[in-house]
């Protein structure tokens, strides 16, 4: 599941599911291959929708310590 | 200054012990002082009771909280100026303070005068502008296309600023799942415009970023002018990741809006322009399953319905045994019916066959046949014996004239045949030659002969 929080996966997932869709549009799957792709579907959905609905914002901030430019996590709420 | 005053009043008290001025001398005396100890000033104040009679020349007056002063601006310098100034309006000038004689009034003589602040910016704005325009740092084709769903968005702006508040609540709620890095820089003041473009090079340096968004809230145009600076437009110009500005309130525009790949109108709008929407997903979500609930069911009833039809067309097995043992019943009785036709016809066809041939026995043709073949015998008999007789006589016929002809014969009467070696029988004198071995072939044997010479007939000559 870690992987699904990427955004750029998130949108394969998203291509994923519009090309089920369209596999069962066209009717010409057997009834299994359907059954498969459904199921498929409906799983690659709520993943997704798990995976929103679950989603924090992760938000860095980049400072300099010494010379080094080094990532900090950032708390939208000090501001 | 003051001194020199003095000095000038001083002198004309000393030339008459009580020196008294009329008043236009005292103001060209006062009038003189100021214009050769002034230099051309710089001034910067607010205008009122602005006037521009028919003559061409601007009055008006020059204030700030406290005081305020007479300015005059001839037709000969106003002529130059770019805009119509109003009252309110906070100006520039280049003057020279004077005395107007003819009232005694402290006066400045305005030589230039521009729009203070807000103007001076404006004016630098307009010439950067025009310059990196016409470098050709605006074109459309240099324009890098907006990532859809960035997975890391760079914002350089100040952490502590309205922007970025702005910004990360827009993207929590509209797509949580984008990551954010923030370039931390001063967005205004001095230095700000040098940390901006150290923010740029940076985030090019890192890669870390999809997408950059160059921001800052609302705020005077002081305050944008980091984002009106040449060398930050230059560094977002050379930026490899691509660039939205989004500086100040959707009026307000930047050297860095035009520079950029996409000007966003507010820091919110930049933030929207690169998240998915949250609840468009979700909604696009529910109907997709919905969608495929809906695809699936076609599916089964299509089969349903094929099962139907199937089941139809597979009736139940008893009933086929059924007919099939019926229908063997039936070919049963039907082969034992033809059977006993079949049997009884052939009987019929014995029978009728056998009539036919106790009939017809060949026991008498065979006598008669036998009859004939004996006379034929007979006549055949008969007939070779009649050829035999006739041969012989043929034969003893052909004997007697084979004798008659027969060269032996003549051997009889004492003629010779002569041959040579070879056999060949000698007819011409030219067949042999001298001392040449022969024989001469007699009736009853031969003799061995020596040719001595030939000697040709004379008939044989004439022949010749």
């Amino acid at each position: 599941m870690s992987e699904d929080k990427n955004p750029a996966n998130f949108e394969e997932q998203i291509k994923k599911l519009e090309h089920l869709v369209a596999q069962l549009e066209t009717g010409n799957l057997s009834l299994e291959d359907s059954i498969k792709a459904y199921e498929e579907g409906v799983k690659i959905a709520q993943n997704c929708q798990m995976t929103l609905k679950n989603a924090e914002q992760k938000v860095e901030i980049l400072t300099k310590q010494g010379e080094e430019l080094v990532k900090q996590d950032f708390n939208s709420e000090d501001i | 200054m003051f001194l020199y005053f003095l000095f000038a009043y001083n002198e004309s008290v000393n030339a008459n012990t009580k020196k008294v001025l009329s008043v236009s001398e005292l103001n060209r005396l006062v009038r003189n002082v100021i214009e050769t100890n002034f230099p051309s000033v710089w001034i910067e104040g607010e205008i009122s009771n602005f006037s521009c009679p028919s003559s061409g020349h601007w009055y008006l007056t020059l204030k700030d909280e406290r005081s305020q002063i007479r300015c005059a601006m001839f037709k000969n310098a106003n002529h130059k100026t770019n805009f119509q100034p109003k009252d309110g309006q906070l100006v520039l000038i280049n003057c020279n303070p004077g005395i107007y004689e003819a009232r005694g009034e402290f006066q400045l003589v305005i030589n230039t005068m521009e729009e203070a602040g807000f103007g001076i910016l404006q004016r630098k704005f307009d010439e950067l502008k025009m310059k990196l325009s016409n470098e050709g740092l605006f074109d459309v084709s240099y324009k890098q296309k907006i990532p859809k769903n960035p997975s890391i968005v760079g914002v350089i702006t100040s952490p502590t600023g309205a922007a970025i508040k702005d910004i990360l609540s827009v993207m929590k709620r509209r797509f949580p799942l984008t990551k954010v890095l923030i370039y931390p820089t001063a967005v205004q003041g001095d230095g700000a415009a040098q940390q901006i473009q150290q923010c740029i090079i940076n985030a090019n340096q890192q890669r870390t970023c999809d997408i950059l968004i160059l921001s800052r809230g609302g705020g005077s145009i002081e305050d944008l002018w980091p984002f009106n600076n040449e060398l930050v437009a230059r560094e977002v110009f050379k930026s490899e990741i691509p660039i939205i500005s989004a500086v100040g309130h959707e009026i307000d525009f930047t050297i860095t809006d035009f520079v950029s790949d996409f000007r966003a109108p507010t820091p919110s709008a930049a933030a929207e322009i690169v998240t998915n929407d949250q609840n468009k997903l979700h909604c696009f979500f529910s109907d997709t399953q919905v969608q495929l609930g809906r695809l699936i069911k076609r599916y089964i009833n299509t089969a349903t319905q094929l099962i139907t039809i199937k089941r139809k067309m597979l009736s139940d097995p008893r009933r086929v045994l059924r007919d099939n043992q019926q229908s063997l019943d039936q070919l049963e009785t039907r082969l034992k019916k033809g059977q006993k036709i079949i049997l009884r016809e052939k009987k019929y066809l014995l029978n009728f066959y056998a009539d036919k041939i106790k009939g017809n026995a060949p026991t008498q043709s065979i006598q008669l046949k036998k009859a004939n073949i004996d006379t034929l015998i007979d006549k055949i008999f008969k007939a070779v014996d009649l050829k035999l007789m006739e041969c012989q006589k043929n034969l003893s016929n052909l004997t007697k004239v084979i004798d008659a002809v027969s060269p032996l014969n003549v051997l009889d009467r004492g003629y010779a045949i002569l041959q040579n070696k070879n056999r060949e029988v000698i007819t011409s004198t030219n067949m042999v030659s001298a001392s040449e071995q022969i024989d001469a072939r007699l009736k009853d044997g031969s003799v061995s002969m020596q040719v001595i010479k030939t000697i040709n007939s004379p008939e044989s000559k004439r022949s010749n």
